[in-house]
């Protein structure tokens, strides 16, 4: 479980990114985080990992996210980057796949097992030599989450997950999503994503969670959405843009 | 292509080559890396005129080659930079010491001839030697190898990033120049009206993603020391090798082989 109480984030002095967040994630949600650019999204998944300084308080599984706890805390919280080059730092999937794990003191034979399960049970085992600045979006995207699962982290978190995907692609993930049985923390504006994904939604507005509920109650609320600067998702435009 | 490009594709080259598959590129990292350095300290050891003696060294690389299926080509290409460099500095002699050795035929040959020849001859093959390792060995494995020797492993991780972080900078670089040339049809490179914020902002841009690079290791619980995978203990079978094949170095460099097959046949 993921406790944030009054979380304030600042990156210059002065203007606070995160203005008092409050919000609990439950062990086995899928919780989509929305809000336009800049709401504040990736810094709170930031603050959650420890990446950036904070105030209030944030508990993972009990324990406050502080220097002493990191390790502790990104063994449970796994976290897929939004652009998964910046993710991807070895040459080969293989080796980076198993960058955490060596990291975390599995043998090399360990590691390389769990490296071929993994890709394995992603259907992506074909990638495993491959260089990864030779990879496609969608293959490099995959292969950033296989890295992420193979730690066995209880909670992923996803900053835009289908940003830059084709629709094929970004279907792909959608399934893979699907198939973590594991808490999610979906961050996206992408609100079709999110509606096949996750049950639970929180709106972020200029850093606060403006409303917090089931996914089929927001997401079809196009008042609520249009305000905090969203759009219905596309499955419910049938009677054609806002206004008409 | 622009230099840019060149530059990427050649660094990725090196990536390329290293991670074939063959006897050589199978060897444990370490015995590449000691044999390797045997094989320099040797060439370059060598007397400035004795052309005669440095001669076989070139059974080194004449079977590594074949052996690992690097293409002579591309190393060639590589030095391509270094080989009139090599050149100049060693045509001094040329000039300096023409006292004549001896003769081909009606040709004079000077000591200067002599000992240039020579010289560029261990340049050129203490450069490929370590082209050799380069491109057999994965830098991964290249590191683990280092650490092995017990170099502290701070250093071995700052010479790993170091190489990480230049593909991320020209990659940046190479994004950068593409939308600028997009933008500046006809021109030939960048402006130097512009280089100043083009510079401010590829540092920007490149530190952005060093860091972001540097917070995803961390999550996966990098404490600053780099961990290598694959590389197995150096074993009983190694140091064999190793010895067998250092000893056939030395070996080439203490006894005279081009003298002692001349020798038969007069
Ligand atoms: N490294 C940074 N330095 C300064 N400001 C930043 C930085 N990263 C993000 N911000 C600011 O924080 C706000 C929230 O950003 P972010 O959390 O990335 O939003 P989202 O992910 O919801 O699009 C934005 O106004 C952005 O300009
Ligand atoms: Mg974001």
């Amino acid at each position: 479980m993921v406790e944030l109480r009054d979380v304030y984030c600042e990156y210059e002095k002065g203007n606070p990114v995160l203005k008092g967040t409050s919000l609990n994630i439950y062990d086995g949600e899928s919780i989509g985080l929305v809000g336009a650019n800049g709401a504040g999204k990736s810094t709170l998944m930031k603050a959650m990992l420890g990446l950036i300084p904070y105030t209030g308080d944030i508990l993972v599984d009990g324990l406050r996210v502080e220097k002493s706890n990191y390790q502790a805390v990104r063994k449970s919280l796994g976290f897929v980057l939004q652009n998964s080059d910046n993710q991807m730092f070895m040459p080969t999937v293989k080796e980076d796949v198993m960058f955490g794990l060596l990291n975390y003191g599995m043998s090399s034979e360990e590691a390389e097992k769990k490296t071929d399960q993994v890709l394995s049970d992603l259907g992506i085992s074909h990638l495993k030599e491959r260089h990864n600045h030779r990879l496609s979006g969608g293959e490099k995207r995959m292969s950033a989450i296989a890295a992420v699962l193979a730690m066995d982290p209880s909670h992923i978190l996803m900053d835009e997950p289908c940003s830059a995907l084709d629709p094929r692609n970004r279907r792909v993930i959608i399934n893979t999503v699907l198939g973590l049985d594991r808490t999610m923390i979906i961050a996206s504006h992408d609100l079709d994503m999110i509606l096949d994904t996750c049950k639970r939604t929180v709106i972020l507005s200029e850093g606060k969670v403006v409303a917090d509920g089931p996914s089929s109650v927001l997401l079809t609320d196009r008042d609520l959405l249009e305000s905090n600067g969203l759009e219905l998702p596309l499955r419910y435009y049938q009677s054609g843009p806002a206004g008409s | 292509m622009s230099q840019i490009d060149r530059a990427a594709s050649e660094l990725r080259e090196m990536d390329d080559l290293a991670m074939k598959v063959s006897p050589i590129h199978s060897l444990h990292p370490l015995v590449k890396l000691l044999v390797t350095a045997a094989y320099i300290v040797c060439t370059a050891s060598f007397p400035k005129y004795d052309l005669s003696g440095l001669f076989p060294m070139i059974l080194y690389p004449a079977l590594i080659f074949p052996m690992s299926g690097i293409p002579v080509s591309v190393c060639l290409r590589k030095f391509r930079a270094v080989i009139p460099l090599l050149a100049v500095v060693g045509c001094f002699d040329l000039f300096l010491d023409r006292r004549t050795v001896f003769s081909l035929g009606n040709i004079p040959v000077t000591a200067g001839m002599v000992s240039f020849t020579v010289f560029f001859l261990k340049g050129i093959l203490c450069l490929t030697a370590s082209f050799l390792l380069v491109a057999t060995t994965t830098l991964d494995r290249l590191c683990a190898a280092l650490r092995m020797l017990g170099l502290p492993s701070a250093l071995v991780t700052l010479f790993l990033l170091t190489f990480r972080y230049v593909s991320v900078m020209i990659d940046e670089l190479y994004a950068m120049n593409t939308a600028y040339l997009l933008r500046a049809p006809g021109q030939k490179g960048i402006h130097y009206s512009v280089w100043g914020s083009f510079l401010g902002q590829l540092l920007l841009r490149s530190m952005d993603r060093a860091a972001e690079l540097y917070e995803s290791m961390q999550l996966r619980g990098f404490d600053g020391d780099m961990r290598y995978a694959g590389c197995s203990q150096f074993s009983l079978h190694d140091i064999i090798l190793t010895a067998v094949s250092v000893g056939a170095i030395v070996f080439l460099r203490l006894v005279n082989f081009s003298r002692l097959l001349g020798g038969l046949f007069v």
